[in-house]
């Protein structure tokens, strides 16, 4: 018979790892130090973050650590003068060595940059809605970035594969019936989602050409679906799905009807309809130019004439892209179709004469908040899961565009904010704590991780003209290049080297799935946001194209 | 409910098609799969009439989201020159119940075009506002309204204020007035755009780390070719970069560093504003700031 271990035996290890273990807590006493200096003017209307109370989950410890536990208690209630969170070492490491004490503090992780864990320099005490949002928001991230235990989870891979997998394997409920005219959509996150995971979709190829040839209309063009208007928005994500898939599943696209349906709902002022008598904006145009350069159709000249003029006519005074010229707001979603539409129909450094790019660079950069470290849709509004691939997905189509060898955004605190705000405890990704997990959330959130991980560049051949001829099918997005070497940056996140092949705690990297290590996800392409692998066999599958 | 109705006696509903293996399936409720069977056959058919629109607005009730169905339904509509006043009443309880959706205000788009009469919208689309006043698709819609009926000087500029007046913040409510202002084309009068300056100083006074007046007032006058620098005390005012523990406004630090960069004898004060920013005020740009300064030092060097 095994008799269970007394408590105290398992914390009892050799002592000479004592001074590796107490490295890491020393450099977050010395990062303390530099705390910035905080501006507030008024103590009453200042939001206090208030951490968790530890008291209730009091963890197994060995009895003669127990006037430290009372200590932990201690300082997390101390709310008024957080910075003896940063101050004071972790209780744990106090206890003196000594011969006839043996006790090695377990190895803690290293404490969260101020940036990340404490209200920002500058805050104006003047309150309006706007700002109690914010507030409420950061008062429900700021113990999940500084938690003590955790401040970086890992990514809880085998649930989020669980939550996609269902999304597609079981029947969606009744409520979800408003989703009735986005069904690729459905596939195209869950697929995308899997795919990031390391999960080989490919074996779905059967069902998602079963689901989607119904969806195809004889006019040309896929609806939501079946017996539904053709439309660009589910187009877009059927085609990607099937490029996701490979195996020549685009064939099952009629390219002829595709080319007559996209050139009848092409407008005269370069945009297009997202269906026969639709609303037009540019997000219908990213879809349209998705779907033309995937598939290979030929370009007549009436298909994308005037469409540089429109896309360039949405970028505001703020330096973002609305979603048409009308004089709406920047937005997120809009400015990354906006980008990305401009990057299939030109080399990337080619921005820099058709935007402001000063602008631009400027409001892209001000999405990201702090503490929160996730990303923002618009000036004033709340960080969202899902701009990690709206807002983050435009670095690196504008880094391409810039050529500059150094990072122009927190990598480090999208990674953080992904990794401890987003995930739910029940697998599935979401926007911000207190959200549920959807498909649509989990598939943005993990591109967006991937965004945070990877860089991109173009690959420059000198024949740049080549790729606007007239006629022409548009192979500019083809001649992308991904690496998982960022330049300038080192470490991803601060105090976690190696990162994210090498989690905390564990010795080493650790393969989980698809050759894919520790918290890693795949590497996608910058512009059609699906896995490189699938752009390049749709390249192959277009090159074995014969004829129209 | 359908199969039942003589109405539709002579109607042969066209079930769904799946696929045989199919992903995603949505297990629809008996009535929206009936009713999307009778909706495809009568579709097929290119049917224009009376039961058409009370399938469409059946369909509308159980999916909104459904843009086939609004697509449709606008044509019939059209078709039958049906009382597009009762239409927009329609319009306005699915709009007040479903905030986010796209198809709702297109339609109405459509029809208001049609009408060709905006009374009392403006009104309702407040009434939109005071349930989110950020909204996305009712702000497009609404400048959309101003434009088509050219109702600029009808009250706009008099609204932007009162949802200033309420959330100073309401980065949506800048965005209509920079629209309003410029929307029409022409640049207006030196005289409005002092009232401008100094309405959104007013509005920096009261939150500096605001970023809306901020870009507000760099696009007007970038719009209206004045210089950053008209600006200048203003930003010297939040950011005296010579006593930092008085900066209040990031923003400012920003727009000074600007200004100074633009004239080569002031390059240097322009690079200790965007090391506060990088340092102290703003560390989450850290990286941004960073890259400004290697523009800076560039342009020096160039």
């Amino acid at each position: 018979m095994i008799f269970p271990p007394h408590p105290q035996a398992a914390n009892f290890i050799s002592a000479p790892s004592t001074t590796i273990s107490r490295s890491p807590l020393m450099r977050g006493a010395d990062a303390s130090s530099r705390r910035p200096q905080r501006l507030v003017s008024n103590p009453k209307t200042r939001l206090r973050p208030r951490f968790p109370k530890h008291s209730k989950k009091k963890k197994e410890m060995p009895s003669s650590c127990t006037s430290s536990t009372a200590r932990i208690e201690e300082i997390f209630d101390d709310s008024e003068n957080d910075s003896s969170l940063n101050t004071k070492p972790p209780p744990m490491a106090d206890t003196p060595w000594s011969p006839t004490n043996l006790y090695v503090p377990p190895k803690m992780p290293p404490k969260t940059p101020d940036v990340f864990s404490t209200l920002p320099v500058l805050r104006d005490t003047y309150i309006t809605f706007t700002s109690t949002e914010q507030d409420n928001t950061v008062r429900k991230v700021i113990p999940l970035l500084s938690s003590r235990d955790d401040p970086l989870p890992n990514l809880k891979r085998k649930i989020h594969i669980e939550f996609l997998e269902a999304g597609l394997n079981e029947k969606l409920p009744s409520y979800m019936t408003v989703l009735d005219a986005s069904r690729p959509w459905i596939i195209y996150w869950c697929l995308t989602g899997l795919s990031l995971l390391g999960v080989d979709v490919t074996i779905y190829r059967e069902r998602v050409i079963s689901s989607l040839t119904p969806l195809q209309n004889a006019i040309g063009g896929f609806g939501g679906s079946h017996g539904h208007m053709s439309h660009l928005a589910p187009s877009y994500a059927a085609v990607l799905s099937l490029a996701t898939v490979g195996g020549n599943a685009l064939s099952l696209v009629d390219r002829r009807t595709m080319l007559k349906w996209l050139l009848s709902i092409k407008q005269p002022n370069g945009c297009f309809t997202v269906a026969v008598g639709g609303e037009s904006d540019v997000r219908a145009i990213y879809c349209a130019l998705t779907v033309i350069s995937l598939l290979r159709l030929p370009v007549p000249k009436e298909l994308i004439e005037n469409t540089l003029e429109y896309l360039a006519s949405c970028q505001t005074y703020e330096g973002g892209f609305a979603a048409t010229p009308g004089g709406n707001e920047a937005h997120g979603g809009y400015t990354f179709c906006a980008l990305a539409a401009l990057c299939i129909l030109l080399p990337p450094k080619k921005l820099n004469e058709t935007v402001d790019m000063p602008a631009l660079v400027r409001w892209l950069s001000m999405r990201q908040y702090a503490p929160e470290g996730g990303l923002s849709g618009r000036t004033n509004k709340l960080v969202d899961g899902c701009y990690s691939t709206w807002i983050g997905g435009c670095w690196a189509l504008i880094e391409a565009a810039l050529g500059v060898d150094m990072p122009l955004w927190s990598r480090e605190g999208l990674i953080r904010y992904i990794m401890a705000a987003t995930q739910c405890p029940y697998g599935g990704l979401r926007d911000k704590p207190g959200k549920g997990a959807d498909s649509y959330h989990t598939c943005y959130v993990l591109l967006g991780l991937g965004n945070a991980m990877y860089h991109h560049t173009f690959e420059e051949t000198g024949e740049e003209a080549a790729l606007e001829g007239e006629g022409l099918p548009l192979m500019a997005p083809f001649r992308w290049k991904g690496s998982k070497v960022v330049p300038g940056v080192e470490t991803l996140v601060e105090g976690f080297e190696g990162w994210p092949d090498m989690r905390f705690g564990d010795e080493a990297p650790v393969t989980v799935s698809g050759g894919l290590k520790g918290d890693r996800v795949a590497m996608c392409h910058p512009i059609f946001n699906i896995r490189y692998e699938m752009v390049e066999e749709a390249r192959r599958w277009g090159d074995g194209l014969v004829g129209f | 409910m359908y199969q039942e109705d003589s109405e539709w006696d002579d109607i042969i509903p066209l079930p769904q098609d799946d696929g045989e293996l199919p992903l995603s399936q949505i297990a629809y409720t008996e009535e929206y799969a009936e009713a999307m069977a009778y909706l495809r056959a009568i579709m097929a058919k290119d049917e224009c009439s009376e039961r058409a629109l009370k399938i469409t607005k059946h369909i509308t009730e159980m999916n909104p989201a459904h843009y086939t169905v609004w697509l449709y339904r606008a044509k019939v509509v059209f078709a039958l020159n049906a009382d597009i006043r009762s239409e927009i009443k329609f319009l306005n309880d699915k709009a007040l119940r479903h905030e986010k959706n796209y198809q709702i205000w297109h339609h109405r788009q459509m029809m208001m075009d049609k009408l060709g009469d905006p009374t009392g919208e403006t009104e309702f689309i407040s009434q939109m506002f005071e349930k989110d006043s950020k909204n996305y698709h009712v702000w497009s819609y609404r400048q959309w309204l101003v434009k088509r009926f050219d109702i600029w000087d009808a009250g706009e500029l008099e609204y932007v204020e009162k949802l200033l007046e309420k959330d100073i913040r309401n980065n949506s409510a800048w965005n209509h007035r920079f629209f309003v202002l410029f929307g029409r084309g022409n640049n207006p009068s030196q005289e409005i755009i002092d009232r401008e300056i100094k309405f959104t100083e007013e509005a920096i006074f009261l939150a500096p780390q605001n970023p809306s007046p901020w870009n507000y007032i760099r696009g007007v006058l970038s719009r209206v070719n004045m210089p950053l620098s008209t600006f200048e005390a203003v930003c010297k005012h939040y950011a005296p970069t010579g006593n930092p523990s008085r900066i209040t406004s990031s923003h400012a630090l920003d727009m000074l560093a600007d200004i100074q960069a633009s004239r080569p004898d002031t390059r240097e004060e322009a690079e200790v504003a965007l090391q506060l920013l990088a340092e102290k005020f703003d560390p989450i740009r850290t990286n941004y700031w960073n890259h400004r300064k290697v523009l800076l030092q560039k342009a020096g060097t160039a």
